[in-house]
């Protein structure tokens, strides 16, 4: 399992290199001149000239990504915003903590919510408990998410003065764009977990646990919820993969200072090195989070497992 | 001999949206203890739902399931799980129908535990004798389904089937998921089993020269009624219903020089929602008349040969 972990931890190096490149380049062949974009339109030829050369933009291609790729991977700099001037290493360390609370409690409140949601409308499939929880899930899926983010300013805030529209401070702050986000995850939880409980109730070998006359619960949880589990597991890292990149909407609603927004307003001013830091601190969250999940789902899924450690360990129990 | 199981009138409808689908309609027939009972009959004519029942993984819509003298159709919770002891099933998907998650081990031993009759170390022996009994060998216990061929997992039913000591096992078409060398292996182990424990089974399956392998008797079921039954031996040297003659004619021969004289059915098939009252097969039988839309009786043709056929005499004279 070391080696394999190892052997992971490797293969990313690749990864994030091959992003690198990629993003670099990419920004390179988009047309318009950071210079340019400094300067701004008021600018001659001559400063702009003069800028481009102090920035090292009239450098041959290869000699800027050599450049760039010393800076990120041996003085862990990412460089500074065109716009603002300021460190983006600063910048993202500053904005990535709030990102992560919004991650990481919506991924809680989804599973905490979601999944029992959804094993309980699977396990009375066709009941009102069912109906009533998918016609929930069916909403939550369909409403917008700016839409029922600016209901729920429009009500707790507006109607009833309980809590803060936006800005961030106190855990009061966090309650609205918590719910708003979180909303959307419970229900895709729900549905997902559903459809996974129902295959797996179907599935011959919980008949056959029935048979040997396992108790309707540990059948349940025993059998069906573990395999049930397994492309749940998935899902979920990915979204919660998905929304480390920022949660733009909520961020943008409620004006809170995240990853997110701090990308898309990099792209839409041109800064460079903002949206290249941004993409590269992604990619390697996202790579862990996956290796993270690979290594959940080996562990509950012996099939998974076999594959991972090579089918050695035969005989070895966990 | 005495009759072990005796279903009398069973049924099972499922309720859709477009009517009651007849799975299981109005099945009488015993089987007697040490016996095996050979179910046959096309896709989707009722008998795994009947084996399901039998087991009581399938609660039925109406009619009676004497076993031991006792209905099982009425029993509580708690004689339920002591039923489980005395009728087990064998599944027919043996690579589905293993928890995944689940070792060699850890499923045969399921069973045991539950039972509350064993500790631990005992469930642990138990499970070794009956991985022996079955042919797995030891160093495969702590092996996952996904590790093993058809034919070892299938062992794996089996040995979970046995585990309690059943007198009664349903086998739900053991080994049609199973490779023909694999299948004779697990036909032949099935065959021990029954001498060794007197083991009665009902044997569920569409391969009819299977079921000639193993059974001693036979029913023939077509869209959830039982049209003939006897003994094995007499069902493949004479047949009185129309459908059995036109399913028997359909097993192909390795005898080059003798002509297969196939019975090709023609017309609809009669649909099981809420179907007329009659001969289901009348539609697609070639000596139907009038009389075949009324219901039919299960009449006793030769000794313990019943047919479900009101013409059964005059087109087999």
């Amino acid at each position: 399992m070391g080696k394999y972990i190892l052997k992971r931890i490797l293969l990313m190096i690749p990864v994030i290199l091959g992003v690198v490149v990629l993003v670099f380049t990419l920004m390179q062949l988009t047309p318009g001149d950071p210079a340019q974009v400094i300067l701004g339109t008021t600018a001659t030829d001559a400063q702009i000239h003069e800028l481009r050369q102090e920035m090292g933009l009239n450098d041959p291609y290869i000699v800027q990504l050599g450049r760039y790729m010393y800076d990120v991977f041996i003085r862990f700099d990412f460089g500074t915003s065109y716009i603002s001037n300021v460190s983006i290493t600063l910048e993202l360390a500053q904005r990535f903590p709030k990102t992560l609370i919004f991650a990481v409690s919506g991924m809680i409140l989804s599973l905490v919510i979601g999944i029992p949601l959804g094993v309980t409308a699977a396990v009375h499939q066709n009941s009102m408990a069912d109906y009533g929880s998918m016609t929930l899930a069916l909403i939550g899926t369909s409403l917008p998410g700016f839409w029922f983010a600016l209901v729920l300013i429009l009500f707790f805030n507006g109607k009833l003065g309980w809590l803060p529209a936006y800005g961030i401070g106190g855990l009061k702050f966090w309650i609205l764009p918590i719910a708003s986000t979180a909303f959307a995850g419970i229900t895709t939880m729900a549905r997902q977990m559903r459809s996974g409980m129902l295959e797996v109730i179907h599935s011959d070998y919980i008949t056959m646990a029935k048979a040997k006359g396992v108790k309707k619960r540990s059948v349940i949880y025993k059998h069906a919820l573990p395999n049930a589990l397994i492309p749940v597991i998935t899902v979920a890292s990915m979204s919660f993969g998905t929304s480390l990149g920022g949660t733009l909407i909520a961020e943008t609603i409620f004006a809170i200072p995240g990853v997110g927004v701090y990308i898309v307003n990099a792209v839409n001013n041109r800064d460079y090195p903002v949206v290249q830091g941004g993409v590269i601190l992604l990619a390697i969250t996202f790579s862990i989070i996956m290796l993270l999940t690979d290594l959940l789902i080996a562990a509950v899924d012996p099939r998974v497992k076999a594959q991972i450690t090579g089918g050695k360990k035969r005989g070895k129990k966990k | 001999m005495s009759r072990l199981i005796e279903i009398q009138n069973l049924k099972k409808y499922f309720k859709t949206g477009r009517g009651m689908v007849h799975a299981v309609d109005d099945v009488t027939f015993h089987i007697e203890q040490g016996r095996t009972m050979g179910i046959v009959g096309e896709s989707g004519c009722g008998k795994s739902t009947l084996g399901r029942m039998l087991v009581h993984l399938e609660e039925s819509t109406g009619g009676q399931i004497i076993f031991n003298d006792e209905d099982v159709t009425q029993l509580g919770k708690n004689d339920m799980k002591k039923f489980r002891e005395h009728a087990q099933m064998i599944f027919q998907d043996p690579y589905s129908s293993l928890d995944p998650r689940y070792t060699v081990e850890d499923s045969i031993k399921e069973s045991l535990m539950i039972s509350g009759k064993y500790n631990r170390t005992q469930a642990l022996a138990k499970t070794q004798e009956l991985m022996d009994l079955v042919g797995i060998a030891p160093r495969l216990r702590l092996s996952y389904p996904h590790e093993l061929d058809g034919g070892r997992r299938q062992r794996v039913g089996i040995a979970r089937a046995l585990a309690l000591d059943p007198e009664f096992i349903v086998c739900d078409e053991p080994v049609s998921a199973l490779d023909v060398s694999i299948q004779a292996q697990i036909l032949n182990l099935l065959k021990k089993l029954q001498q060794e424990h007197n083991l009665t089974y009902m044997f569920i399956t569409h391969d009819l020269s299977v079921v000639k392998h193993i059974s001693d008797d036979i029913c023939v079921m077509y869209l959830g009624q039982l049209v003939e039954t006897c003994s094995s031996h007499e069902l493949f040297e004479k047949q009185y219903h129309p459908y059995t003659k036109a399913l028997l004619s359909a097993i192909p021969s390795v005898d080059i020089r003798r002509k297969m004289n196939r019975i090709v059915l023609k017309g609809e098939i009669t649909s099981p929602i809420d179907p007329k009252p009659g001969c289901r097969f009348a539609a697609r039988c070639g000596y139907a008349c009038e009389k075949c839309h009324e219901p039919q009786k299960l009449e006793e043709i030769s000794p313990n040969h019943f047919v479900s056929c009101c013409r059964a005499k005059e087109i087999n004279i």
